[in-house]
């Protein structure tokens, strides 16, 4: 948890009715967060590590440490699948 | 009001002289004798025969062909489009046909011909691809493919993917009295946060025969006004039944994205945050139907309900 995840600097992202719409530079690809996923990306362009962004989470949602920390982990494999960001181990 | 067509109707906001073609200036526009006295002279565009015929040699950056309404053309400047600003020149180099150039000190588009040359052809190239290019270019409008037509005085956009119903809807709309806004490109003017739609030509083509403006129309948009709503045409099976459902987020989105006109790499960035802004601000709505000539009228009527309901 106290990896580093870098947010691609290609990634131009905006928010459309409460969700994030992420658009990559080079491919075009474009993609969509929901509330939650928008608000995961906020904070992780805010915090430095993971763990840092798990406490911040923990500030703004009512709900169990185990359960926010498996959706954020989930939530950045899939960032990185999509090469929206890389993760940089300490 | 009716607006009939008796006098010159503006091109995405200009006035076009077709400068040495009488015949389709007669047609288009019965300027008096001095158009460039017409009272709108500040966006008089016009149209000139080139007095040299060979202009790709004076550019140093040509482009590979690309295929374009049925032809091949390929673009030639002496800068890269990328810093493409108000004073930029550059031409459009249609194999065969013509080459148009723009001279932006003039505003004049110049032409030379080659042996695909015609009136017909040259109006179609000036008012359907090259124009709305230059404006583009000038960062003057976004141009979005879509088509449009007015709904009690409100502009509401069609959108759909290829052979998915955009002409054969516009075509039943101003068939059926409405003021036609767009066929194929309308130009957005954004001022802060109101998206201004500006008509672009008075014609349609309900059959996209290449190199053709179709028919011309009975009323058009002369004044820009606000945008009311995009409609992503969604074409269905025959039995489908007629839904409207309003999109939100990246669904949003992608209907504006996917409304690209001109697909200029280098605009890549300023086309999604405008794109992404004008979703914030224009509704969606996605309209659901049934591949049924014969139900036709059951759309457009649930169409313009919708729409006059959401002015109440």
């Amino acid at each position: 948890m106290n990896s580093r995840v870098i947010l691609s600097e290609n990634i131009f992202a905006q928010e459309v009715d409460g969700e994030m719409v992420l658009m990559d530079m080079d491919s075009e690809d474009y993609f969509g967060l929901d509330t939650i996923g928008a608000s995961f990306w906020q904070v992780l362009q805010e915090e430095e590590t993971l763990q840092k962004t798990l406490d911040h989470l923990l500030n703004l949602y009512d709900t169990e440490e185990s359960v926010l920390k498996k959706d954020l982990i989930e939530f950045v494999e899939k960032l990185v699948t999509n090469r929206l960001a890389s993760v940089a181990e300490e | 009001m009716e607006k009939h067509l008796a006098l010159p109707v503006p091109i995405y906001g200009y006035h076009i002289c077709f400068c040495d073609e009488k015949q389709i200036q007669d047609n288009e526009y019965p300027f008096s004798s001095h158009p460039d006295k017409h009272a709108l002279s500040s966006k008089l565009i016009s149209v000139r025969k080139s007095p040299i015929q060979t202009v790709i040699d004076r550019f140093s950056i040509v482009t590979d062909w690309y295929d374009m309404s049925g032809q091949k053309a390929r673009y030639c400047a002496n800068a890269p489009f990328a810093s493409a600003g108000s004073d930029f020149s550059w031409a459009l180099d249609i194999q065969g046909v013509m080459t148009l150039l723009w001279n932006p000190s003039e505003q004049t588009i110049y032409y030379t011909k080659n042996e695909g040359y015609s009136q017909e052809r040259l109006r179609f190239w000036v008012y359907h691809t090259f124009f709305p290019m230059v404006l583009e270019l000038m960062r003057r409008y976004t141009i979005l493919h879509v088509g449009a037509v007015e709904v009690e005085g409100v502009p509401i956009l069609f959108s759909a993917p290829s052979f998915g119903g955009k002409s054969t809807m516009v075509d039943y709309f101003v068939k059926s009295g409405h003021t036609l806004y767009s066929d194929d490109a309308l130009a957005i003017e954004r001022s802060e946060e109101r998206y201004l739609a500006v008509a672009s030509y008075p014609y349609h083509r309900p059959y996209r025969k290449p190199e053709e403006l179709g028919y011309r129309v009975k009323t058009f948009g002369t004044v820009p006004k606000m945008v009311g709503a995009l409609y992503l045409l969604d074409k269905k099976t025959e039995y489908e039944e007629i839904k409207i459902t309003e999109l939100k987020g990246i669904e949003k989105y992608k209907a504006f994205h996917h409304s690209i006109f001109i697909e200029f790499s280098f605009r890549k960035q300023e086309r999604f945050h405008f794109f992404s802004e004008m979703a914030r601000h224009i509704p969606v709505f996605k309209v659901s139907y049934p591949h049924d000539m014969q139900r036709l009228a059951n759309v457009y009527n649930r169409i313009v309900k919708h729409a006059n309901e959401r002015k109440v």
